[in-house]
């Protein structure tokens, strides 16, 4: 082989190793065997000491809002706060966005359950990083520290 | 050479596209301008019960001709949206272009949706200290970009920023104290 075709050859190969390094991100597609689900769940899910739903969900909003997110609908009869926020970059002709649906029911008499979900680019997240960093802003909010639930 | 550099000029177009993707926990962060927005547009109300405090608000958010989309009077939300006029909106187009070209590039990255079309508006309120006429109203406009959905009339968002301008939210609380003060007076 000449150098013109190493040339063209490691192109190629550098190519392909870069579009690599563009697909989706590990948490597109839904999941769909029980124990992810249930892992997933639990990464969603904190509990708060606390017998004052009104007062999560408030703190569910205001929390929201220091993350930059828009509040969509909330209805306190359900226990739902859905948000959404957008990002644009330089150079990027569409905005990504993540939308988050929380909600917030009691768990047995002393404490309240409050379950995120979240999705990027209408794909569900499964970074717990995204979890943890919600959960780490409500409780500052609410004063409170959540605990992990199985 | 030139395949070379044409290689080259690939790559780097394609490193940038990776690199600047925004992944999800990118959403989470916290920016530093949060905390004075936050600011701007939060006003502490010290003698107003909340229903009063709600009434008042919805009452501004209609008069600056916004169509009320959804409230929650026990959480103390309130969220409008505003169209537009499509003439305001073709003005836009030539500076947001003119802008594009003269930067090469360099522009705001929301000049590419091109001119917003709507506004909307989130109003939430939070009791302070268990005091029952103690409250702070946080209000956030933003401009927003629509796109018209396939299989209906609704429109749908593809994209929104928050307006950061501290005298539209000095004029929006001025607007909501004088609202206040007019109820009480029974006008």
């Amino acid at each position: 082989m000449n150098t013109s075709g190493i040339i063209r050859t490691l192109a190629a190969t550098a190519w392909f190793a870069s579009l690599a390094s563009c697909q989706s991100p590990p948490e597109r597609g839904v999941l769909t065997s029980p124990e992810s689900q249930l892992k997933l769940r639990s990464i969603q899910t904190r509990a708060y000491d606390t017998t004052n739903r009104q007062t999560v969900m408030r703190g569910v909003i205001s929390t929201l809002q220091d993350l930059e997110f828009m509040i969509e609908a909330a209805d306190a009869a359900l226990g739902t706060v859905s948000a959404r926020k957008f990002l644009l970059v330089r150079g990027m002709a569409v905005a990504s966005d993540m939308t988050m649906t929380v909600t917030v029911r009691p768990r047995g008499e002393k404490q309240m359950l409050v379950r995120l979900n979240a999705e990027f680019n209408r794909k569900a997240v499964e970074d717990p990083e995204v979890y943890q960093s919600f959960f780490v802003a409500l409780g500052k909010s609410l004063f409170l520290s959540g605990h992990e639930v199985d | 050479m030139l395949l070379r550099l044409a290689a080259l000029a690939a790559l780097l177009v394609l490193a940038y596209g990776c690199a600047t993707k925004p992944v999800p926990a990118q959403f989470m962060e916290v920016s530093p301008q949060s905390a004075p927005n936050r600011e701007v547009q939060t006003r502490r109300f010290g003698d107003a019960s909340e229903s009063e405090l709600l009434a008042a608000s919805v009452g501004v958010v209609q008069d600056l001709g916004f169509r009320v989309m959804a409230s929650d009077a026990q959480l103390g939300v309130v969220t409008g949206v505003k169209q537009r006029p499509s003439e305001e909106v073709l003005i836009d187009i030539f500076p947001l272009a003119l802008s594009a070209g003269l930067t090469f590039g360099l522009h705001p990255p929301e000049a590419n949706l091109g001119p917003h079309d709507s506004f909307r508006v989130v109003l939430a309120m939070r009791n302070v200290g268990g005091q029952p006429r103690v409250h702070d109203v946080r209000i956030t406009f933003y401009r927003t970009w629509l796109v018209q959905g396939v299989h209906g009339p609704e429109q749908r968002m593809r994209g929104a920023m928050a307006i950061t301008s501290p005298v539209l939210y000095q004029k929006f609380f001025g607007m909501l104290s004088a609202t206040l003060a007019r109820a009480r007076s029974g006008n």
